[in-house]
């Protein structure tokens, strides 16, 4: 057991080292260098300004003595004619004091350029913001899924399957920018009048969440996933309910209740069980565009934001966090195997 | 004898000529009052050379108290001198102050001057300091004060600093720096500017967004909250946040022009689509905007917002570069250029919401236009030039950024280059990869904010080699007579030099400007004084909330 986690731990670290090293190459293209100096200098400004702007900030020097300066691996990158080196100046008041090396190996996440400031801490509220966001939806999400997934599934072909599977096929079929568009437009908006709830989700990083602000975004990711969740429980539950030691169970004279709820829900929730712990890693990436539309601004706007201006050191500082978000989902997934699953056992 | 000039000195020989050309309505209103703050003549003076009434203001009603609650874009704080847009000066505006403000009249009032002195010859300014006004670290604003921002201004090699280029008659041409002796302490509210050359577009110049008076501590610090430590405004930063929101609020101390109504102003960030700030209006979440684009006015109607229309300079061109392919070629140019009929984009790309334009970036809300005819069409014309390139077959790429209003102007005029029989690719670019090498596309759509004088956008778009001339636009001829009329503070005159200047940009094509935008912005119901503005400007101490 404990040599499968220390695998797994092994695994993140290569993967982050991997996925940061593309991100960093990506990002350091001479193309997006040249935007970071423009967002950064100014839109106007010539070949010859861009260029000295790079210098100064250190982006002229080899890129893998850049990449291993982020990591913490090499000296970290002083302005000339100053001894303090820049990125480290956050981290000490004085000169003096100043370390020599400050990358993510000491605890420095790098300085955002689009938000003027420390990345770690960018990242911890906005990853607080998007939790919020992902529990609300996982509690819609979940239940209602299973439950769908299960009435439909325990009696294949009947008139509830067919209505609930061709709903759950309408919400995984529309994508999020038009379901959250149509119920803007019904449910806020002006033109209908209902107004019911906000369609903005702004106020939400500073007033914290309300349920005005939070139903819309919401619903607009929990039908989405709920769609697809319900489909593979109630082709899991499906399944299971053909199987012998049903029908026995059956023809022993137990209800179909108790079937349903006894013998074949236990089951049947192991397929769908990974499908759920692999909507963490999409919530993740997938609330990109809910969190634009609603102008919510958690990791996904982050994201978004980071991307347009090239922000390199807040792209490496999603890249990790997406990682780990990833591969650690996946690890609570093989456990929750086990719990379901008893003939399968962690080696 | 009344005192028609800001400062005491006699009338300027050329206002009486200009009030005359102004009541026998050859010159606009708009146009009369630039000239004479140009001048120096106060804007009383003004209003009594040029028999206008005065408006009144309506100070009685305004009351105290409530945020303003902004939806606006907050980009992330630079240098002032380098400010490349609007909205980072809206919320820096409140904190700190302008030597001279661009009112939505288009006069202009002298903020934290109290007057100007212009010689008759235009070579030589006076700028007189307002007295009595402290920084909020209790020391005076002075005329030392003033110099250390103007020399700052004239810092030409200092990257992405624009107040050079309004400032070019005071910068040394080696050094590129504050010409020797041209800023002058005369005493402790008197600086004294020596021009190198004629200039009549400096006053203006200063009161452009990027213009903001910085206190002589500041060392071009991106902090905003360190370049906003101290200042002279009504109101101090509370917080800034890139990309997301900015809050300022009413300072203790008394404010030297009177009261600031608000408690204070939050601006949000709600990204570059406007469906979002419109859902915002409807939530309840914000109180005004800074802008309302013309294709949104019905649906924020909608909302119970009100909308203030300003006719303004504002404006978009296509512009071709005419040092890369193809469009180094003239014929090429013309071709295209006459392809398109101006009044179709209009309709098309703005609704209708703005007055044709005739492809030479000069209109009839500048001093010194000259009207030398509308932009035709002429397809035969067209052909004839294109086939006389040989270039019929050549694919032509329009690119412009995805913004509605950008972009639908733009495929407007690709469908009127299509209906002609010139073959166009369309390329629309998000904002985040357009700016990359916006200044390098051969061909592409440019948004221009409008300014008071018709030199000045000359002067900033295509003169020779200027920091803004993205059509890399040079033509001796028309750099020469463009200087000629910088010099000419004669409106008469400057005229006769425009409708040369304006016939070489147009029959170079370097341009296709099919239009001069309306500008919107709305408010709740309950927001007082808001109104609009032609550069976008917020001048926030005119607003107050009613309860």
């Amino acid at each position: 057991m404990l040599l499968f986690l220390l695998r797994r731990v092994l695994i993140v670290l290569l993967s982050a080292f991997c996925l940061t090293l593309i991100v960093f190459l990506l990002t350091n293209l001479s193309p997006n260098l040249e935007k970071l100096a423009k967002s950064e200098a100014g839109t106007r400004i010539t070949d010859r300004e861009v260029a000295v702007w790079l210098e100064q900030h250190g982006h002229a020097r080899p890129l893998l003595v850049r990449y291993a300066s982020w990591l913490g691996l090499a000296p970290a990158w002083a302005p000339p004619g100053r001894h303090l080196p820049g990125q480290c100046a956050a981290a000490a008041e004085d000169d003096a004091d100043a370390p020599r090396y400050c990358g993510i190996l000491q605890g420095n996440w790098g300085t955002s350029t689009v938000f003027r400031g420390d990345v770690a801490t960018i990242l911890g509220v906005r990853l607080a913001l998007t939790g919020n966001l992902m529990l609300w939806v996982m509690l819609v999400m979940v239940p209602s899924a299973l439950l769908v997934g299960v009435l439909a599934g325990m009696r294949e072909g009947s008139v509830t399957d067919r209505t609930l599977s061709s709903f759950s096929i309408v919400t995984s079929a529309t994508p999020e920018y038009v379901s959250g568009v149509i119920l803007i437009a019904v449910f806020a908006s002006s033109m209908t009048g209902l107004k019911w709830f906000s369609g903005t989700a702004g106020s939400v990083a500073d007033k914290g969440p309300s349920f005005d602000t939070m139903v819309l975004p919401v619903t607009t990711i929990a039908l989405y996933g709920m769609g697809y969740v319900a489909r593979m429980t109630r082709a899991s539950m499906a399944e299971v309910m053909t199987q012998q030691y049903i029908r026995t169970a059956r023809l022993k004279g137990v209800s179909f209740r108790n079937v349903v709820l006894k013998h074949a829900l236990r089951n049947a929730l192991i397929a769908p069980f990974t499908v759920i712990m692999l909507q963490f890693p999409w919530l993740l990436n997938g609330v990109v565009i809910v969190e634009t539309l609603f102008n919510y601004k958690g990791f996904g706007w982050t994201l978004v934001e980071a991307a347009g201006a090239n922000d390199i050191d807040l792209m490496l500082g999603c890249s990790v966090v997406a990682v780990v978000v990833v591969l650690v989902t996946q690890l609570l997934s093989d456990l929750g195997y086990v719990l379901l699953n008893p003939r399968i056992r962690v080696h | 004898m009344r005192n028609w000039m800001l400062t005491r000195r006699a009338l300027h020989p050329l206002a009486p000529g200009i009030a005359r050309s102004f009541r026998d309505g050859r010159v606009s209103r708009r146009e009369f009052l630039a000239t004479m703050a140009g001048l120096g003549v106060s804007t009383a003076g003004a209003f009594a050379l040029g028999g206008l009434t005065a408006p009144a203001a309506a100070e009685d009603k305004k009351q105290v108290g409530g945020t303003l609650r902004i939806a606006q874009n907050v980009r992330p704080f630079r240098d002032p001198r380098t400010f490349d847009g609007t909205e980072i000066a809206n919320v820096a505006r409140q904190c700190n102050e302008y030597l001279v403000r661009w009112n939505p009249d288009f006069t202009f009032e002298p903020w934290l001057l109290e007057g100007w002195e212009v010689s008759d010859d235009a070579m030589t300014y006076l700028l007189k300091v307002r007295p009595g006004i402290t920084w909020s670290d209790g020391s005076p604003f002075a005329a030392d004060d003033v110099i250390f921002n103007i020399t700052r201004w004239c810092e030409a090699e200092a990257p992405g600093n624009s107040m050079a280029g309004r400032m070019t008659p005071l910068i040394d041409g080696d050094t590129k720096l504050a010409a020797e002796g041209a800023i002058s302490k005369v005493d402790d509210l008197t600086v004294q500017l020596s021009l190198s050359k004629p200039d009549i577009s400096l006053i203006a110049g200063m009161a452009d967004y990027p213009g903001l008076i910085m206190h002589s501590s500041y060392d071009g610090s991106d902090d905003p909250m360190k370049a906003l430590a101290i200042t002279t405004g009504p109101c101090e930063l509370v917080s800034y946040e890139a990309n997301d929101r900015a809050e300022v609020r009413r300072k203790e101390a008394p404010w030297w022009k009177g009261t600031f109504a608000l408690d204070g102003v939050v601006w949000t960030d709600f990204g570059a689509d406007s469906t979002t700030m419109v859902a915002a209006f409807d939530a309840g979440d914000v109180d005004a905007n800074y802008e309302t684009p013309a294709d949104f006015l019905e649906i924020i109607a909608s909302t119970g917002a009100e909308t203030a229309e300003i006719a303004t300079g504002s404006t978009i061109v296509a512009r071709m570069n005419v040092e890369q392919t193809p469009y180094q070629n003239v014929a090429i140019r013309r071709a295209i250029q006459l392809a398109v009929d101006n009044g179709v984009i209009l309709d098309l790309g703005m609704n209708g919401a703005g007055t044709t334009a005739a492809n030479h970036h000069v209109g009839p809300m500048h001093e010194e236009y000259a009207d030398i005819g509308p932009a035709e069409r002429d397809l035969e014309q067209s052909r004839a030039l294109l086939a006389e390139a040989g270039a019929e077959e050549m694919e032509f790429e329009l690119l412009s950024v995805d913004e509605d209003w950008q972009r639908n102007s733009g495929d407007a005029i690709a469908g009127q280059l299509r209906e002609a029989g010139i073959n166009v690719k369309r390329t629309v670019l998000p904002g985040t990869t357009y700016w990359n090498d916006w200044t390098k596309y051969p061909f592409s759509m440019t948004e221009w904010n409008g300014r008071p004088l018709g030199v000045q956008v000359l002067g900033l778009a295509y003169r020779s080699g200027v920091a803004w001339n993205e059509s890399a636009y040079s033509n001796p001829e028309f750099d020469g007579l463009l200087d000629q009329a910088l010099a000419t503070a004669d409106v008469e005159k400057r005229r006769v030099l425009m409708a040369d200047i304006e016939r070489i940009l147009r029959e170079d094509g370097v341009i296709i400007q099919p239009y001069w935008r309306s500008l919107y912005r709305s408010a709740s119901p309950n927001v007082h004084g808001f109104g609009a503005h032609q550069a976008f400007e917020q001048h926030l101490d005119r607003v107050w909330i009613s309860t």
